[in-house]
């Protein structure tokens, strides 16, 4: 952002990652950012393409797709790591200290408890679209004419974040319980 | 599979009253939109369904991230943080310097100006307010504005971002009613002005009536030689040329909406490169935003998405439809009041993808039955949530401003400046509901 900071006003709005393991995900976000950028790229080859060369391809739209998808979905785990989801910060910020503590813990617990029930429904679908009921291994496709394994890739790219949530939660409330209370955010 | 105890045997009504509590009680903990939404739809899944209902829920969330219009949320996001992370905006407030000039308030009157083109460029809200706010705000206090006025203005017109197309609040109506975004963007076009006009009218009027309001500048401050006009005319007409292509190819049907976008951040990278500022730096400080935004998006509604899910497996739906349908005297007016009613409530606490997601799954049909255009009542949905960015307690439009705003002016201050112009987005809701040809000319 480029707002002047003054993060430091509510505990809501801190954004430092808590964990050494937010900071890697917050780098390797960063990283995966860029992809947008390749996306925008894409979409205007398929215009060019389709309206100076009149050659329109068959793969931009599911690529581009594809691209997003996994992006969104990391996402979810980006934001987790520097503090980015929506929430409401009335009572949060209004308690004091040793009980937002225990929100925090309240917090974690709940949101580790969501991504275990998550991971494990994620699981079954990403095995669904990775193995046939036989056993076989056979990437689900997506029917079209290019028929990529998209949604192969989309579903365990899910199980994948849903997994690495549950750990940052995890390590969230590791954090939480051990740290001495009061500078839990140094 | 193994059995858990059964939630259903306490029936729907007690059902639904419970999920309203969890959330509620989730969400004054302070835990995010994101989470709450998610685990209370897990928990139902499990308890009220049974655990072999999750992997249906997974489908959802498949089916709502791969879905290819979507594709335009971050291609929009991205060509707004390139906007704002540029210059343009800045110099577009300066071009309009030149027609502002002598109008008494003239300088409320070009920012609110500035702020349509920028909305016609970017389709959120946050960076255009805090843009306007660093422009804007400042220069206003400076030549002796009234401090609410200016700041009233400020915040309404960096609101303006998601009224007038391209417009992200739209394009996730549009996803999740299946309706043509195209229509949607044509349809919000003279709301949008309108609404915009409305602010202009009473900004005119009000240092009409009182001319303290808005001391008229020195002679000295507004004499501009003819290069320096040329300078600034030219370094702005790339950037609204680009917001007028991609509306153009939209409204022409040369381009999908996600094309559009597409070309918008092409357009914006090369005025910003022919304006000398394009370098790497900013290009990823703008993806990073990106990224931010959409974890945000897409996270809310992967958990509205799976609430929606299990709240419709449960039959809340068809419980909610006979709730609202049996509202008051059942006719389609005051059923369309109820729900404006409740937009406003939710837009008190909730953010607006999360009302979105949750409310408009259900509302959207019962709009339908009732005989209503869902077209129509996308843009009543974005008029409401041009309020909601407004008022208080969680008004984002003010958060915005008062995080780049001088330090005296108070959140106190903010929201007591946007009174009048919540009136004003009032008197513009009730023209599009009692007129709505307003949105649905063009049919």
């Amino acid at each position: 952002m480029n707002s002047p900071d003054n993060s430091a006003l509510r505990a809501s709005d801190n954004h430092e990652p808590i964990t050494p393991l937010d900071s890697l995900i917050i780098k390797f976000g960063d990283m995966l950012s860029t992809v947008f950028l390749l996306s925008a790229c894409i979409i205007i080859f398929e215009i060019i393409m389709r309206y100076v060369f009149n050659a329109p391809t068959i793969w931009v739209h599911e690529t581009t797709t594809l691209f997003c998808a996994i992006c969104f979905i990391y996402a979810g785990s980006y934001c987790l790591a520097c503090n980015r989801h929506i929430r409401i910060g009335i009572i949060y910020d209004w308690v004091s200290d040793e009980i937002r503590h225990y929100l925090d813990i309240f917090i974690a617990t709940l949101g580790l408890l969501y991504m275990s029930v998550l991971s494990w429904a994620a699981y079954g679908v990403a095995k669904n679209s990775l193995f046939a009921p036989w056993g076989d291994f056979r990437m689900e496709t997506s029917g079209s004419a290019w028929d990529p394994a998209l949604p192969a890739i989309v579903k365990s790219a899910l199980f994948c974040v849903v997994l690495l949530m549950l750990f940052q939660y995890l390590l969230h409330l590791i954090k939480l319980i051990t740290a001495p209370r009061g500078n839990k955010n140094v | 599979m193994f059995e858990l105890f059964d939630l259903s045997v306490i029936g729907i009504e007690w059902g639904s009253l419970l999920m309203l509590g969890i959330m509620f009680v989730l969400l004054a903990s302070g835990m995010p939109l994101a989470i709450v939404t998610g685990i209370v739809a897990l928990f139902f899944a499990i308890f009220w369904i049974g655990p072999h209902s999750t992997p249906l829920l997974i489908s959802r969330i498949y089916s709502f991230s791969t879905s290819y219009v979507f594709v335009a949320v971050p291609m929009f996001v991205l060509m707004a943080a390139i906007l704002d992370r540029s210059g343009i905006a800045r110099d577009l407030f300066n071009a309009m310097r030149l027609v502002g000039g002598k109008i008494r308030g003239g300088v409320a009157v070009q920012t609110l100006v500035v702020a349509v083109f920028l909305a016609a460029m970017s389709g959120i809200i946050g960076g255009e307010t805090v843009l306007l706010g660093l422009l804007a705000l400042p220069q206003m206090l400076r030549m002796g504005y009234n401090r609410n006025l200016a700041i009233g203005v400020v915040c309404a017109g960096g609101a303006l971002g998601t009224m007038v197309p391209p417009s992200i609040v739209l394009i996730i109506y549009g996803l999740i009613a299946n309706v043509s975004i195209g229509d949607l963007f044509t349809a919000s076009f003279v709301p949008g002005f309108l609404l915009a006009s409305f602010y202009v009218i009473y900004v005119l009027v009000r240092c009409y009536l009182d001319p303290s309001l808005a001391p008229i500048p020195d002679k000295q401050e507004l004499s501009i030689s003819s290069a320096e006009k040329w300078k600034v005319v030219r370094s702005v007409a790339l950037p609204v040329a680009v917001a007028f292509t991609v509306l153009g190819s939209i409204y022409a049907g040369i381009a999908s909406v996600t094309e559009a976008a597409g070309v918008g951040v092409a357009g914006i990278t090369l005025s910003t490169w022919l304006r000398g500022e394009l370098n790497w730096e900013l290009m990823r400080e703008s993806a990073k935003q990106t990224l931010r935004t959409c974890g945000m998006i897409i996270w809310i509604g992967i958990g509205a998405t799976m609430i929606v899910g299990v709240y419709n497996l449960m039959g809340g739906m068809r419980f909610v439809e006979n709730l609202i349908l049996n509202f008051g005297d059942g006719s389609p007016l005051s059923i369309l009041l109820l729900m404006m009613a409740i937009l406003f409530l939710l837009g008190l606490f909730l953010d607006w993808v999360g009302i979105a997601l949750l409310t408009m799954p259900i509302f959207v049909p019962i709009i339908i039955q009732l005989g209503y255009d869902p077209i129509w009542f996308g843009v009543v949905f974005c008029m409401n949530m041009q309020i909601s960015f407004l008022t208080p307690p969680f008004g984002p439009a003010a958060f915005y401003l008062k995080s780049v705003a001088p330090p005296d002016i108070t959140l106190a201050h903010i929201f007591r400046a946007v009174l009048p112009f919540i009136g004003l987005q009032v008197i513009a809701l009730t023209l599009l509901v009692s007129f709505p040809v307003l949105a649905l000319w063009w049919q």
